[in-house]
């Protein structure tokens, strides 16, 4: 939430599940927040151009052309943080690569989220 | 015997006779008590009955993790227990779970869950206000908890939800060597452990705050109406009652052997090789038994009741009109169809209700064959003890190996059971088989130190006078003195 927008922040989730998605919507929700959720790549690229303050990318499950959609974010200066079913060096270089500021793993711990994005959003 | 009871010590029925009976009556309410085994042993069994005894307005409610509730009630209707005032929370996952739309990854369950579950359960409990509450299983909290620290206050706080409302909560733990629920025995106020060996199902309270309980392994039985638990019999220490009056045997020659008879509410071991009349001997005792009025039982581990009647029939025994007035019964028992504490209970049961004065075990090694269990010896040993203190006197019959050669009574072991032991061998004397009887020990009295003749015949039995002559009755050949003088 930045302090000038009256709007709470709009935050960009995407997961090819929907279960996840739901729970990462009543998490950020609770938290003040709006979501925008997506769960393929059509739908990401036609979200990628909405005022989004800040986006969730759970990249299991999508191919390689989510790095793409990752550097369209970071060249709008969105912040954006990688989430990863596992802790990987290579997955970690690549989300840096694309932009990403930092790269989660699966399960997340609502109260250390909730502290990242605060900050991100600061 | 009525006891005036206090408020405190009021207690819940478990549902289960023999359960109430090893926890001195049941349960303490208010309390929280854990009911932890592997998988089949019985666990949620116990908590069907523990629910199914409550009261309608005791509001009993089952919290189930894992079992969907239409399986219960499915088989809780085979088992034959009444579940219908019984309300169920179903936290158990649902079909959905396993597909995509309910699985989730983001977070840990232990994050996503923990809340409502509580949220349920909490609102639940208000609600319905229940005495009784049955939860299988604890452990699953376990994954809802980020760590054991977690899991212990969350399980702290739950135990102390319930006991603010003073019901009474009955938990499962699915243990295992992989996940030890060492906490959970912390926490709970009392621990009743199920467990299968060998085929033999048994149940055993290790904790029970604020009461006395029955320890040790009690054997207990999974059938068609459900589950039933027979207590172990333990020595109990009561004064050992030294009585003098003597049981008479009926052949005068026999009761000068025994410089009397055997004393009522002795144990007697009826040694002897397989054929040589040991039982006969025993059934002698009943006969004479029943001429007073007193009832005898015998229990057959080898023979059937017919043979055994037949044979009596024989030998002038009237074992026949003897069970049509009520002063014999001859029970067969069928080989592996009790365990050692269910044969117990059947015999005690036998004992208060029909006041039997007589018991008759054919044989320890029929005994020990034909009964499931653990420590068979120590519970034969348990129950002739309680035979003793009530008054009832045993005779055990003990099948020596060898027919013939050195004279051992016994396997050394089970002969410190008796109080008096008569055996009874084949001899040899003058190249013609014979049998002899003799009284190797008798606590209570003296007894004749010679051997004497004994012979089963269709008048009965035959005793005849000391062989005092004889020398080496406890080798295999004794040798008549008088012989061994001339041949020297």
């Amino acid at each position: 939430m930045t302090d000038e927008t009256a709007q709470p922040a709009l935050i960009l989730t995407v997961d090819v599940n929907q279960r996840n998605l739901a729970l990462l919507a009543q998490v950020l929700q609770q938290a003040g927040y709006r979501t925008l959720p997506v769960s393929t790549i059509t739908a990401l690229d036609q979200a990628l151009e909405a005022p989004i303050s800040l986006a969730l990318i759970d990249i299991s499950g999508f191919g390689a052309d989510i790095w793409q959609r990752c550097e369209r974010l970071h060249e709008r200066a969105i912040p954006l943080l990688v989430i990863s079913a596992r802790q990987s060096a290579a997955l970690r270089q690549a989300s840096a690569a694309h932009g990403a500021r930092d790269m989660l793993v699966k399960p997340l711990v609502i109260r250390e989220l909730l502290g990242l994005i605060r900050s991100l959003l600061q | 015997m009525t006891i005036a009871r206090s408020p405190s010590d009021q207690r819940l029925s478990t549902g289960i006779p023999g359960l109430d009976e090893i926890l001195s009556g049941g349960f303490l309410p208010g309390r929280a008590y854990l009911v932890r085994g592997g998988p089949g042993s019985g666990k949620t069994t116990l908590g069907m009955h523990f629910l199914s005894a409550a009261a309608p307005e005791e509001a009993p409610l089952f919290i189930t993790l894992t079992e969907p509730v239409a399986q219960l009630q499915n088989n809780a209707e085979r088992l034959g227990i009444d579940m219908r005032h019984v309300q169920f929370l179903d936290l158990s996952p649902s079909p959905q779970f396993f597909t995509e739309v309910e699985t989730y990854d983001i977070f840990s369950p232990a994050e996503v869950e923990r809340a409502p579950t509580a949220r349920k359960i909490t609102e639940t409990v208000e609600r319905l206000k229940p005495q009784r509450v049955f939860l299988d299983a604890m452990t699953q909290f376990r994954y809802l908890a980020g760590d054991a620290y977690q899991f212990r206050q969350q399980v702290l706080s739950f135990l102390h939800f319930l006991k603010e409302r003073n019901t009474t909560l009955l938990f499962t733990s699915e243990a295992s060597p992989e996940t030890p629920d060492e906490d959970l025995q912390f926490m709970a106020d009392g621990i009743i452990h199920m467990r299968v060996a060998a085929g033999i199902r048994f149940l055993e309270v290790t904790k029970f705050r604020g009461s006395n309980f029955a320890s040790g392994a009690h054997t207990c039985k999974l059938g068609a109406t459900g589950m039933q638990v027979f207590p172990r019999l333990l020595p109990d220490v009561m004064r050992e009652r030294l009585s003098t009056e003597q049981i008479s045997s009926g052949v005068p020659e026999l009761d000068a052997l025994l410089h009397g008879g055997i004393e009522r509410g002795t144990i007697t071991m009826l040694c002897g090789p397989s054929g040589v009349g040991k039982t006969t001997l025993g059934l002698q005792f009943m006969k004479e038994a029943a001429a007073r009025g007193e009832r005898s039982v015998v229990y057959s581990f080898e023979e059937e009741v017919d043979i055994i009647l037949e044979r009596c029939e024989a030998v002038n025994i009237p074992a026949r009109s003897m069970t049509a007035a009520g002063t014999l019964q001859i029970v067969k028992i069928e080989p592996l169809q009790y365990t050692a504490d269910e044969f117990a209970r059947l015999v005690r049961r036998d004992v208060q209700e029909h006041g039997t004065c007589l018991v008759m075990i054919d044989s320890i090694a029929g005994y020990r064959l034909s009964l499931h269990g653990e420590d068979l010896e120590a519970q034969l040993y348990a129950l002739s003890k309680y035979l003793q203190h009530h008054n009832v006197t045993v005779l055990l019959v003990v099948e020596s190996a060898e027919i013939t050669g050195d004279f051992r009574v016994t396997d050394a072991h089970i002969s410190y059971l008796g109080d008096n032991i008569i055996f009874i061998r084949y001899l040899e004397m003058r190249g013609e088989m014979r049998k002899a009887i003799g009284v190797l020990k008798k606590r209570l009295s003296d007894f004749e130190r010679t051997l004497r003749e004994i012979e089963i015949t269709s008048q009965g039995i035959k005793v005849g006078k000391p062989l005092s002559d004889l020398r080496g009755i406890l080798s295999g050949t004794p040798e008549w003195i008088t012989e061994r003088r001339s041949d020297g």
